[in-house]
């Protein structure tokens, strides 16, 4: 130890420890934080101007094309718009905005702490404000719908509870994890302990050779399952979810038949404008739809909802809506026939029948409407005149009720008279396709027995004018026919069964 | 099909057969007439031997206009039975148009019982009578001439004892029966339909004797008869009967008539006699007293007819009595 002393005390100069000569942590922190918050800003300003141009492009109108190839052009980047997450990547600049300021408040509170506490907390004190205010207005606007100050944090706040309710789907495969570790900790625990039982009946302790080996490759492999059996259970998800991605992306391509899809239902949503929903409902009640949306029947029923006004039993039509009204009929019976064809799960048909029953009583009287025989085939759908026998059964012996039954259902076989029934021919073609699928759909519904009577009253109606309907027309009579003759007409494999029934007809009635 | 498919399925069936006739008929009208045929056998093989949905009569009905083409006279000769004839309006056009339809046809059996049935329907209505043009009557009278009829039914003819002018003796050539010879198939109704049953009131019988032709007022009779059902009793129907049977058959002339008539009688009395089991495959529903009442009353028909043939024998008889042995030698 002394001589230690004496060593350091020899006239050499001690080393001495390197000063930092640049400027304090505190201004390097401070100039991060605020060089953070000039990038946050420069980069939202940058953003800003990028969006500025893509709702410009946008917003520019297609001058070439028809109404509907402009339609679908704006539809398309409409599409995109929502596919792409535009809205969030826009809404994201103002959170970048509020965080740079947040950056700012929090630069200047430190740098000012070292100068002046007084001023530095004159500051503090502001930023605080703002954050708690900000911290407010998110909680407020996630709390009440009907706050006016709704900003992107309070919206996600929102959504936390329905994207915890999806998270056990999504990452499934991931909480398999230790599933899969169980099963390959387990079949190696095993394998070591029927080594060792193995060992234990030999009396000895020395191993084999090839116990060794296996022991030794068995310790290799173990990892590399390991890393493989996370590497896929996390892989999976992301395949699962680009490959969603992927798909989504091509329904955007361009699909003609989604995006008149999409306009219509994007114009039956939002639009107000009279002229634009009776065009939009007039396409839609002359279009093939090749693909659908349950949605559009909701849509077209409340556009009809909003034409009618019942008053009772009686429902009147609201003073200059009669065209809108007509044509919202017959999309109503258009989209629902294919409803009931498409998708006839009980869930679609019960949200449509809900909010029918809801506007109309059983006992509706149309009489006097110029949709009255269109409007009578679709309560038809929704209040069948059918009465359970094992309702009478039960209600066996109370006469009154039996009474009640016999008139609702005398009332509804007089609603649809189709005698007086002379549309155009464009309305007659939707309505005769609308019904054909209704006669399907309602012969597989009554246990493949017969075709209802109104449905076969409409055929014959309609084969009885002179001069005969339109081809298609006849043609779906015919089906209606067949559907109510031939033994299984649903389980016929053909592109077009129309032509089959029509052969049937003819089996049917010279089978001797 | 009507066979196969059974009234069951008919019943089952009928709209959606019903709403295609008014097709049928288009097809028709373009030239292809055999749905036409296929459905209205359909309909009479029916329960009540016609189209039994309501909701077709109107379009039955408007096949009557005057606007309707001729290549629609056959099909409104086939469906004229099912026409609604009562309190229907414009009914004198509507009797022509259907006359005219007729008179342009030729005969096949299937068009003349159509024709026949419509005919007796309509004649049972006071107000369409007069427009019934006369010549349409020898639609009656129409029948496959020269048809070779089985030696079994000429078997049946000669042994059955009733069927004799002389009941209780054998026919003298046994042999006869076995060879088999051409005669006149009259025609005849289907078992069920409402011409038969509306057609036997003694206003329509009235007016067929009225006519003055004793032929078609034989094939008039053979008709209501070709099947059985009940005469209608309360118009007067049975009665009528008689008295033309004893008026207008009676005489030396008359026997083969009479012997047509009785062969016709006997037919329709054994049907009665099979029971009610072969009875309710060709009318369902129908009881013992119905049976009952149609035994008698046919039966009585045949007494009646009888009784005339013996009187015209014992006239025979009366006119040129056996010469003595002393007045031919």
């Amino acid at each position: 130890m002394d001589g230690y002393h004496n060593d350091y005390n020899i006239g050499v100069d001690p080393p001495t420890v390197p000063q930092w000569s640049g400027p304090p942590h505190t201004i390097v922190q401070v100039q991060a934080i605020l060089l953070a918050s000039l990038t946050a800003s420069l980069f939202s300003a940058f953003l800003a101007m990028l969006g500025k141009q893509w709702l410009n492009r946008y917003a520019s109108v297609d001058m070439r094309g028809s109404a509907i190839e402009r339609s679908q052009n704006r539809q398309r980047k409409l599409d995109g718009i929502v596919t792409w997450y535009f809205d969030h990547v826009m809404e994201s600049l103002p959170m970048m905005l509020q965080a740079a300021l947040l950056l700012l408040g929090c630069a200047l509170s430190r740098y000012l702490w070292e100068i002046n506490t007084t001023v530095a907390l004159v500051v503090l004190g502001v930023t605080s404000f703002g954050v708690l205010f900000y911290l407010f207005i998110v909680i407020a606007g996630a709390a009440f719908m009907s706050c006016p100050y709704q900003t992107p944090g309070a919206r996600i706040i929102r959504s936390i509870p329905d994207t915890i309710s999806l998270i056990p789907d999504t990452f499934r495969p991931i909480f398999r994890i230790p599933g899969i570790l169980r099963s390959v900790f387990s079949a190696y625990i095993e394998k070591s302990f029927s080594y060792g039982f193995l060992r234990a009946l030999r009396g000895g302790t020395t191993r084999s050779p090839v116990e060794i080996a296996a022991t030794i490759l068995l310790a290799l492999l173990l990892p590399i399952c390991l890393i493989m059996d996370i590497c896929v259970a996390i892989a999976s998800p992301l395949v699962v979810f680009s490959y969603r991605v992927y798909l989504r992306l091509q329904q955007v391509s361009d699909q003609t038949a989604v995006l008149n899809l999409h306009c219509i239902l994007w114009t039956l949503r939002t639009s107000l404008d009279g002229p634009a929903r009776l065009s939009t409902l007039n396409y839609l009640a002359t279009t093939t739809l090749t693909d659908f949306d349950p949605t559009l029947v909701i849509d077209c029923f409340d556009v009809l909802f909003g034409c009618v006004n019942p008053i009772g039993a009686k429902v009147v039509i609201t003073q200059g809506s009669e065209q809108l009204a007509t044509a919202a009929a017959l999309c109503c019976l258009h989209t629902l026939s294919h409803l009931v064809v498409m998708e006839p799960t009980p869930r679609a048909l019960e949200n449509v029948r809900q909010r029918y029953t809801r506007t109309f009583q059983s006992e509706a009287n149309f009489h006097g409407l110029p949709f009255s025989h269109t409007l009578g085939a679709i309560h038809r759908v929704f209040y069948p005149t059918h009465v359970d026998p094992k309702e009478i059964i039960y209600r066996e012996g109370n006469v009154v009720l039996q009474r009640e039954l016999r008139s609702r259902s005398s009332y509804l076989e007089r609603r649809n008279r189709w005698e007086d029934y002379g549309p155009s021919s464009n309305e007659h073609v939707i309505v005769a396709h609308a019904l054909t699928k209704i006669a399907r759909f309602e012969y597989q519904k009554g246990g493949y027995r017969k075709v209802p009577r109104w449905l076969l009253r409409f055929a014959l109606h309609s084969l009885s004018q002179s001069p005969l309907p339109p081809t298609s027309v006849i043609i779906n009579c015919l089906s209606i026919i067949a559907i109510d003759l031939c033994p299984d007409p649903l389980h016929i494999t053909t592109s077009d069964r129309r032509y089959v029934y029509i052969w049937w007809i003819s089996a049917f009635l010279t089978e001797s | 099909m009507a066979s196969s498919a059974g009234p069951g399925l008919i019943w089952c069936k009928r709209k959606a057969i019903c709403a295609l006739f008014p097709y049928a008929v288009c097809l028709e009208q373009d030239g292809q007439g055999g749905m036409v045929d296929v459905i209205l056998r359909v309909a009479r093989a029916s329960d009540s031997g016609t189209f039994i949905w309501h909701h077709i009569k109107p379009f039955i009905t408007t096949l009557l206009d005057k606007q309707s083409p001729p290549s629609l006279n056959r099909a409104i000769a086939l469906a004229s039975p099912h026409v609604l004839w009562w309190g229907m309006p414009h009914e004198k056009s509507r009797v022509t148009r259907w006359a005219a339809a007729v008179s342009a046809l030729s005969y096949t059996e299937e068009v003349g019982q159509s024709v026949v049935d419509a005919l007796l329907q309509i004649a049972s209505i006071t107000s369409l009578r007069p427009y019934i043009p006369i010549g349409v009557w020898a639609w009656c009278n129409h029948g496959d001439c020269n048809v070779l009829i089985p030696s079994s039914d000429i078997h049946r003819q000669h042994l059955s004892p009733s069927s004799s002018m002389f009941p209780g003796v054998a026919p003298k050539h046994p042999n006869v029966v076995k060879r088999a010879t051409r005669q006149k198939k009259w025609l005849s109704l289907p078992p069920r339909c409402l011409g038969r049953s509306k057609g036997t009131g003694g206003d329509v019988i009235r007016l067929v004797r009225e006519l003055g032709d004793v032929i078609i007022l034989k094939s008039y009779l053979l008709l209501v008869w070709s099947e059985w059902d009940l005469i209608d009793n309360r118009s007067g129907g049975l009665a009528e009967m008689r008295i033309s049977i004893r008026d207008d058959f009676s005489g030396i002339g008359m026997e083969c008539h009479r012997q047509d008539l009785l062969k016709r009688l006997d037919d329709v009395l054994e049907q009665l006699d099979r029971g009610l089991g072969y009875l309710w495959q060709r009318k369902p529903g129908i009881g013992e007293d119905d049976i009952q009442i149609a035994k008698e009353q046919y039966g009585w028909l045949k007494r009646v007819l009888l009784e005339v043939d013996r009187e015209a024998v014992n006239a025979l008889a009366r006119m040129s009595p056996i010469p003595s042995f002393s007045e031919v030698y």
